[in-house]
Formats: structure tokens, sequence, C-alpha cells
């Protein structure tokens, strides 16, 4: 299979661009259609790819030059930036549920906290280190299986003093170690982050883990499947539910899959919370030896202190204790988490999955609603490409849905019996959003709600949040995104709480803006680079100003005379005469932008 | 490459556009408003509403449950558990740990409706409580409150709200809200609560605050922008249409529900969770102020007990004092009769505890519904083993050659309670009937 040229007709599209739409549609009832413009779809791309809007500069590039090469030059320079390498960060902690600022917080204790951390910095370094490895495999384009067969890890400072990793205070803040307590190293599948935010508890023996691995790397999901269990089972006897799952007819289907990849997780601990690890600091981190023999086996009081101990080579074959199934995968026989992780990435499904993935994301479509031959398509450019993420993202960026304005009105071409798969209109992100405003003018929305008696217990002081990028005190998931625990499907579409909040962000960064424009000297403006933001009044120069603002916000360049910007100048001439300062015209105008519905939607 | 609408879709489509007015506090005839009580982590239902204290295997041996009855203290006789029937509802009581059970059952009963024996489809938390609120294992799906909003309560500044954090809503996300892990809505809707800037950010919110004056002007600006949108990428009733849609329904509900639930929200503080006792209080000042016509609350107890099962009567102690209280709040305003009230878990613990003394996860749950139901009776059945048996949907009465009751079942029956057809959102499930008044 080779993939089709950007913007060909295989998807029935019509080469219209929004701005040429008086173009005629074509005479026929097929589906039909509509291309974004160009500036439209850089905009789209750029947004996707790295979470800001495109320059002037890049504007005025596409303006210059519409075509497919322009723009795919330009992606091309995008998927080298590190604003996509924060793109791909955010789709992998979205994947595997990892922001979670709302539980699983480890307690800043012992030598955490004597190195003066506090709780931000326990969960930014634990939630990222994941995602830092798939970053780093992305952006230097190394093959995307890394992600599950690199024989190591990756942790700073704070991760590397919770679990005791090798670690050089004068290299890099992210470096890569290794895990010392001898387990199998495999990429993220032997990242303790991964199984502390993904717990096992008595009797799931793992296979909730197991059905993470299943659900994330291969769009298998068998705990979405209905669970009969038929009665006779000798509950008071936990092998002989062992033996159930492993012979009942109600059981096999899943559990003959399920067990042998639940297998390969018995090293680790099930969970790891936070008040063992307080309890095991009340008590001293260590065991008193007169209370006899500690109940857990091998893992001791001092092995919930830091650093913490999360894995236990003697306990990597306690699933025979059990009489449950040995290490496999799908029928094939393994033995350690090395050979899980080659197993997944030479697995078919790998590929096709990964392609549901990033077009999933980058097109905020549930990835089982991406249509077979498309992730087919992605998932043999994955492929063709030794596994490269810059390669898929490219292909995917360049592909005719993803650049799709709209299925033509039935007015124009009469409405489709079955709309053609389009990524249709994008509602933005918070991880966007707040990338987009900090781009555009330095402002990031922090609060410090901290409580006086937060040191406390564990500290559980924050210190500033990123309100729209946090659960814990902001407003991420009101405003679509996800909170990793409660809320796990994004939303994208507006809803009354995410306008509710871009509202009162629209505000703080109107008022930021005018402070900082108007105390700046004129060539360090950000926003009001036109204008003299305390003094200027000329018409000709406020509605220059307005539409450059339209371009540089919104990407959606207008003429100085068209009817947004007198819109907006009405809006400015009113508050200026209102307020006696034509900085809180200014305001007003900047207000309004930032609630723009062409903000919100893309 | 194509994707047939489905008749779903077009429901929603057709919930993103509609209106009309209010006809009562439930929303259109027959329609109640719904509040969802979800206690998260998993409720071990041997403690208050499945009674297995004297049950009897089928071979005539004891039960192999161990129920709450291994907590007693031996030296204190008055902690000792018992099944007491209220009204027609068996339920264990312990005056000792968990007086709060006996309490509102004394009071409300008669009100109450209890189904045991509800197949939840599987055994892991997310799966479970993705069935037991939507009636399906899709997470994309919207739940009970969410679908009872939207369909009942569009002519209201929201359809629904969830204060617990754990509401699905899906495709009709356009019409619900949320509060905020700690009530960050606060600084939405009130503007007198600001969120404090870091000392070092030399700043003090807010930056700005639209003088009033000026809100027309901008609000007009907005939707003639959306328009605009819309005349540019309309695209018949597609995803686009459906954006747009949302936006404007959003940027108006968003409106009416700042201006109209800034008083009932006004006990929230930033920084602060929400507990039950105040959860409740704000759902029914919300539904009875005419703010949203359902609700969902969470608990706030650690019911996940693999560890200590013995934690379960004080977390069924404070939530049945809580209930009870809202029961008294609903009947003060008069409102009992025409509010649904629908108290759920995803799953219910093993009938054994294991060797920390905890229980570990089981695939069935029972459900109580009050309010405007069939109160005073009890639902459905489990075996020895604590496993669902088969009833009769439509009189909830135990019958070997009757079904399964299954999330799909319940919720389904739920909805047609408030008023909702589930044929809409749940299309081919037979609705469990025996809670109908």
């Amino acid at each position: 299979m080779t993939v089709r040229a950007p913007l060909a007709g295989a998807f029935g599209l019509l080469a219209v661009a929004a701005s040429c739409s008086g173009t005629s549609a074509p005479p026929t009832a097929q589906p039909a259609v509509e291309a974004l413009s160009p500036v439209a779809r850089l905009k789209r791309a750029s947004l996707a790819v790295r979470g800001v809007p495109p320059s002037l500069a890049e504007i005025a590039a596409v303006q210059a030059d519409g075509s497919d090469a322009a723009l795919q030059a330009l992606v091309d320079q995008w998927l080298s930036s590190e604003d996509f390498g924060d793109t791909v960060e955010d789709m992998h902690a979205e994947l595997y549920l990892l922001r979670a600022d709302t539980n699983f917080q480890l307690p800043v204790m012992g030598p955490l906290e004597e190195a003066g951390y506090d709780q931000s910095d326990l969960h930014d370094a634990t939630v990222t280190a994941p995602t830092r490895l798939v970053r780093e495999v992305v952006l230097e384009d190394r093959p995307y299986t890394e992600i599950l067969t690199a024989d190591y890890t990756v942790a700073d400072d704070v991760v590397a003093a919770i679990y005791g990793l090798p670690y050089d205070p004068g290299g890099p803040q992210w470096q890569h170690t290794h895990w010392v307590d001898g387990r199998p190293q495999s990429g993220l599948l032997s990242d303790s982050e991964m199984w502390r935010r993904h717990t096992s508890n008595a009797a799931n023996f793992h296979r909730g883990r197991a059905n993470f691995v299943s659900r994330a790397f291969l769009c298998e999901d068998i705990g979405a499947r209905d669970v009969f269990v038929e009665g006779g089972v000798d509950i008071a006897d936990e092998f002989a539910v062992a033996e159930a799952v492993s012979t009942q007819t109600g059981c096999v289907g899943c559990h003959n899959v399920l067990d042998p990849l639940a297998a390969f997780f018995w090293g680790y601990k099930e969970q790891l919370q936070r008040n063992a690890i307080l309890t095991a600091y009340d008590l001293g981190c260590q065991w008193d030896w007169t209370q006899g023999e500690p109940p857990l086996g091998d893992y001791r009081v001092e092995h919930w202190c830091y650093p913490l101990k999360f894995y236990d080579v003697s306990e990597e074959d306690d699933w025979a204790y059990w009489q449950l199934r040995p290490p496999g995968y799908f029928g094939q026989p393994a033995d350690t988490m090395e050979d899980l992780g080659a197993l997944i990435t030479s697995d078919p499904r790998f590929a096709t999955c990964t392609a549901r993935t990033f077009a999933g994301y980058l097109m905020q479509t549930d990835r089982s609603d991406i249509p077979d031959d498309y992730a087919d398509e992605m998932a043999e450019v994955l492929v063709d490409s030794g596994f490269s993420a810059r390669a898929l993202v490219r292909a995917i960026v360049m592909s005719e849905p993803f650049g799709a304005a709209r299925v033509a009105p039935a007015s124009e071409v009469g409405l489709p019996a079955e709309r053609p798969f389009v990524a249709g209109m994008q509602s933005i992100r918070p991880e966007q959003l707040t990338r987009t405003v900090e781009a555009l003018t330095g402002f990031r929305w922090l609060a410090n709600q901290d409580r006086p008696d937060c040191a406390a217990l564990g500290n559980n002081c924050w210190g500033p949040v990123d309100l729209v990028n946090s659960d814990v005190y902001g407003f991420r998931s009101m405003m679509g995104g996800i909170d990793s625990y409660t809320v796990l499907h994004p939303t994208h579409t507006p809803t009354p709480t995410k306008l509710l909040a871009m509202r009162k962000l629209a505000q703080e960064v109107a008022g930021f803006v005018v402070l900082a424009d108007s105390a700046a000297t004129p060539d360090h403006r950000r926003l009001l680079t036109l204008v003299d933001p305390r003094t200027d009044t000329d018409e000709a120069r406020i509605r220059a100003q307005i539409a450059d603002l339209f371009a540089r916000v919104l990407t959606d360049p207008v003429p100085a005379e068209g009817e947004d910007v007198s819109e907006l100048y009405g809006l400015w001439q009113a508050a200026t005469a209102r307020a006696g300062s034509p900085q809180e015209g200014w305001r007003v105008v900047l207000a309004a932008l930032f609630q723009d519905p062409m903000l919100t939607l893309y | 490459m194509s994707v047939r609408p489905t008749r779903r879709e077009l429901l929603l489509a057709a919930a993103a556009t509609l209106g009309g007015p209010r006809l009562a506090l439930g929303g259109p005839a027959g329609s109640k408003p719904l509040i969802v009580v979800f206690a998260e982590g998993g409720w071990d239902v041997t403690y208050c509403r499945d009674p297995k204290l004297d049950c009897i295997a089928p071979d005539g041996g004891p039960c192999t449950v161990e129920g709450p009855e291994l907590d007693e203290a031996p030296g204190n006789p008055n902690d000792r558990e018992a099944v007491e029937t209220f009204a027609a509802i068996p339920v264990v009581v312990n005056d000792v740990k968990r007086p709060a059970v006996r309490g509102f059952f004394s009071r409300w009963a008669a009100r109450c409706h209890v189904i045991n024996g509800v197949w939840t489809g599987s055994i892991a938390h997310d799966p479970c409580r993705t069935r037991l609120l939507t009636g399906t294992p899709d997470g994309g799906r919207p739940d009970l409150a969410t679908i009872a909003g939207a369909v009942d309560g569009d002519a209201l500044p929201l359809g629904s709200v969830d204060l617990s954090g754990w509401s699905m809503s899906g495709p009709l996300a356009a019409t619900t809200g949320r509060i905020g892990f700690h009530s960050q809505i606060a600084a939405l809707v009130r503007d007198d609560t600001q969120f404090r800037a870091p000392p070092q950010a030399g700043l003090q919110y807010p930056l700005f605050q639209l003088d009033p004056s000026d809100e027309a002007g901008l609000e007009a600006f907005v939707r003639s922008r959306a328009e605009r949108v819309r005349q540019r990428y309309g695209d018949a009733g597609g995803r686009n249409d459906r954006a747009v849609a949302d936006l404007l329904t959003s940027l108006d509900r968003g409106d009416r529900f700042r201006g109209q639930a800034q008083q009932v929200l006004s006990q929230l503080q930033i920084g602060v969770e929400a507990d039950l006792v105040d959860q409740l209080q704000m759902a029914v000042a919300l539904v009875a102020g005419g703010a949203c016509h359902a609700v969902t609350v969470d608990t706030r107890e650690e019911w996940d007990t693999h560890s200590g099962n013995v934690n379960q009567h004080a977390a069924y102690n404070r939530t049945f004092a809580a209930l009870d209280l809202l029961a008294q709040d609903l009947e003060s305003r008069g409102m009992l009769d025409q509010v649904v009230v629908a108290v759920i878990s995803e799953m219910t613990r093993t009938p054994l505890r294991n060797q920390a003394g905890g229980k570990d996860h089981w695939g069935h749950t029972s459900a109580m519904l009050f309010g405007a139901v069939r109160g005073g009776v009890s639902s459905g059945s489990t075996s020895h083993l604590l496993e669902s048996q088969p009833m009769d949907l439509a009189t909830g009465e135990p019958d070997p050659g009757g079904a399964l009751c299954k999330y799909d079942n319940l919720c389904a029956g739920v909805l047609e309670l408030v008023g909702v057809d589930p044929g809409d959102w749940l299309p081919g499930v037979v609705p469990f009937r025996g809670a109908a008044a």
C-alpha cells in the first residue's frame, strides 16, 4: 500500500479551498468534502502538532505559497521542535492516564523533604518520567517500538531519589538510567510510574495491568467484555477460583489471554500508596523485629521509605504458587518483560493501534472510530518508515481527512447517506490553550491555593499551579481535558464550564497584556505592537492593530476595514470613552479575542 | 471510508438545538428530576440491603458469606447484627455501628425500593462504573444524569450538574456542568471569589473584570463570530454544526447558570472538596431552583475495602445519615414525590474475606431508589454465593425463569422512571420496571 498524495481525490475530497468557495461543486451525488483554506489548514496543523498557533511569518509563507509543499516544509520543521515534544507528552499522558493530580501523590518525606521538594515537584516528575522517554524517542526519530523495548529508563533528580536510581547531579535534568532491583528493562513496561498509577490488588493478580497493556498498545480492551461467572465455584478456596478461570467456559475466553499477560507483572508490588509511606515514616522506617516476622513477605517497613522498593525478583514466579498460567503472549510462550516488549512491538496490532492512537489524538476522534482503511494506511506509513512516529504524524497531518473543512452542505451536493471520514472542527484542548496563551502573551494563569498548614502530614504544598492544566485547583477537566482518575475521556466540544473558564482566563489575559505592553518599550511589546496602548486613539492605527490581533491570536487574517474589525473597534471606542483610557478599550478587545469562537474551535 | 449517522447521533443533534418552555419542576409532563448518589469503590451489600445472616445454602448448610457479623465485639452485647424488615424491605441493622441505617429505613422505607442482584458485567472499577452509570461498557457514552438532564432539562441553565467528578457526559457535554475537584467553579460563578496569584508573580487577581456595560457588546461580538464560523464551516448537521451549536448553547447555559446558581454554590470554597451532605444540599437547591434537572454526587467514602472490611460500617453510617437529611430536605420542600434518587455502587465485595481482613471485587451489586418510586419493597435476589438471580424484570419478583437484572436493565429502568424513553439511549434493552410507582 502506498500513501496517497495529500489532497488527492481518494476520499472524494474536492480540492476547493474555503476561501474560494465560489468554485462550483461537482456534478455528482458522491459525498463531497471541502478542504480547509491553506491558512486554516496551517492553523489546524500547528495547533495539533505544536499546541500553539502559527506565527505571522508562517502565515505569510503559506499565503504566498498555498501548496502542500509549503505546509509540509513547516510541518517538518515543527516535528523537531520542543513544542511537538510537549504534544507527544500530552498525548501519551492522556493515553496512559498519568496526569492524575487529584490522586496517587507520593508524600514529600525523608530525603525528598530534606532536598526541598514540594508536592508539585513530585507530581510533575513522576507523571512526566514515562512520557519523557516517549518524547525523546519521537523527537530523535528513533523507532517508536523503543518505548517498549528500551534497555534504559529516564529519570530526573526527583524520580532518581524516589527509587534510588543512579543519577549524575551534574548532568542534564532528564537522564538515561536503569533500575537497580534486578527487574528486566523493557522501556515503559519496566517503569514503576506506569504500575504505580495502574495498581493491582489481592485477587486481581495484575490482570488490570495486563488489560491496560492490551488496551493501550494493542487497542484490545479485554476489560470491556462482559464477565459472566457461573455459580458453583467454591469461593472459599482461592485456588478453586484460580482454577475456575482456567476451566470455566465463561472465564477462559478472557483469562486465557489476560492471565499470561498478567504473569509478567508478578515482580511488581500491587500498590504503592501514600498512606503506607506515611505510616512507614511514622514507624521510623524500621521493622520492629520483636513483633516477629514482617507480615508482607520480603517487603518490610523500610521498603516504604525512600528510596522505595517496588519490585522483587523473588516474586516474579508467584503466579505458579496460585496455579495461574505462566507468562505468555496470546498463545506464544515467553518469559521476561523483555520478551513481552518484543512480542508486542512485533505484533501487527501494535502498528495499527499506534496509528489509531496518533490519528485519534490529532483529529480528536475516538480511536475506535478511526476507519479501518485509514488506520491501515497510516500503520503502513509507520512500518515502512521504520516506526518513525514523526513520519506517522506527518502523514496524518497531510492527509485529506485532517485537512478537510467540512462535508459539503446538502444544498450543494445533496446530503450524503454516509458521511466521509473527516476530522472536522476541533476544540482547543486545555494543554493547547495554556501554551497558546503563553506563546502569544507570556502569561500563564498560575495560582497558589495552598492552605497555611499544607506542609503538615507529608507536605501537600503544591506551590503555583497552572489553572488551565491542572485539576487539583484548576480547570483542566472542566475545560474538556481528563483528570486521569475520575474523568477518563476528553470532551472535544465547547461546554458551559469550559466557556466560563475561558471567559475568566480571557479577562486575566487581557489585563496582563495591557499591563505588560503598556510598561514595555515598543520593540518589547508582545501583542500591542502597532499602537501605544496608553495614548493612541487614531482610528486607522487602532484598526490595523485589531486586524493584526486577529491574525496573531486567531490565525484569521481579516481586513482592517472589514466587519470583524469594525465590531471590535466599536467595543474599543465604547470602553475607551467610558473609562477615559485607551487601555480599557484594549482590555475589552483582548477579552473578546481570547474567547472568540475561532480560538475555541479550529 | 464513511460513518453512517446513528439514531442516537441524530437524537444528539436534535438535542443540541432543542429548546422549549419548562413545564414543571420535573420538566415535561411525566419527567422527574434525578439525583444519582454514587458510592464509588464497591460497597458490601451484605452490610445493609442484602442480608445473608440467616442464609442457607442449597445443601442445608450455612451460606458461604462472611458479613458484618464477623465484626461484632464479643464483649459488647449491643454490638449485634440483626435483620429487620422495614415496610417489606429486609435490612441488616446494628445500632452500635450503623445507627443511621435504621434511622433512614424507619423513616423512609415506604419511599424506598431496593434492588438486589444486579449483575455488573465486570469486576474492575472503571468498567463497572461505566456500566452502572451509563448502562453500557462505553465510557464515551452519557450517563443517567446527563441523559435525563439533556432530555428534560433543555430549558434550564444546565441539564445536569456533576458534583461528584464521576459523571460521564459523552456527546451531551454541552448540556452539563462540573464543579471541579476542589470546588473551582466558585471562581467562575462568583465575582467575589478570586484565585491567589503566586507572590513571585507580583500580580493580584483579577487583572481585569469586564464592566457590565461592556458585557452585552462583547457577547454580541462572540455570537456574531460564531455565526460566521457556522456560515464558513457549516456541514449539514455534521460535527462542525454540532460544535457551533454546542458553543452557542454553552454560552447561553453558562451565563444562565452563573446568574442562577451563584447563591446555591455560595457554600463552595476553592480548595475544599464538598462532602456528601454539602453535595446533597446543593443538589436539591439546584434542582429546586431550576438551575438543572439532574445531579450526580459522590458519597466521598472509601468503599474499596480490600483490607479492613470493617470500614464498611462507618461508610454506611455516614452515607445513610446524609441520605436521611436528603430525604428530609426533599420532603420539606414537597419534592419527594417528584424526584427520583438513585443510590448505586459499581459492585459489591466478595462473599469471603481475604487475608487482610478485606474483601475483593464481586461482579454483582444492589441499588436503592427512593422518592417517586414504588416504595416499601425490594426486588430481585442473590444466591448463597451472593450471585445475582433471575427475576421478572417487569415486576422485580425473583423468577427462576426470568432474566438477570443486568446493569443495562437497571439503567434503562431508571431512565424510564424519570420519564426518558430508554429505547433512545439503550436500544433493545428491557427496562427493570419493578420500581415503577
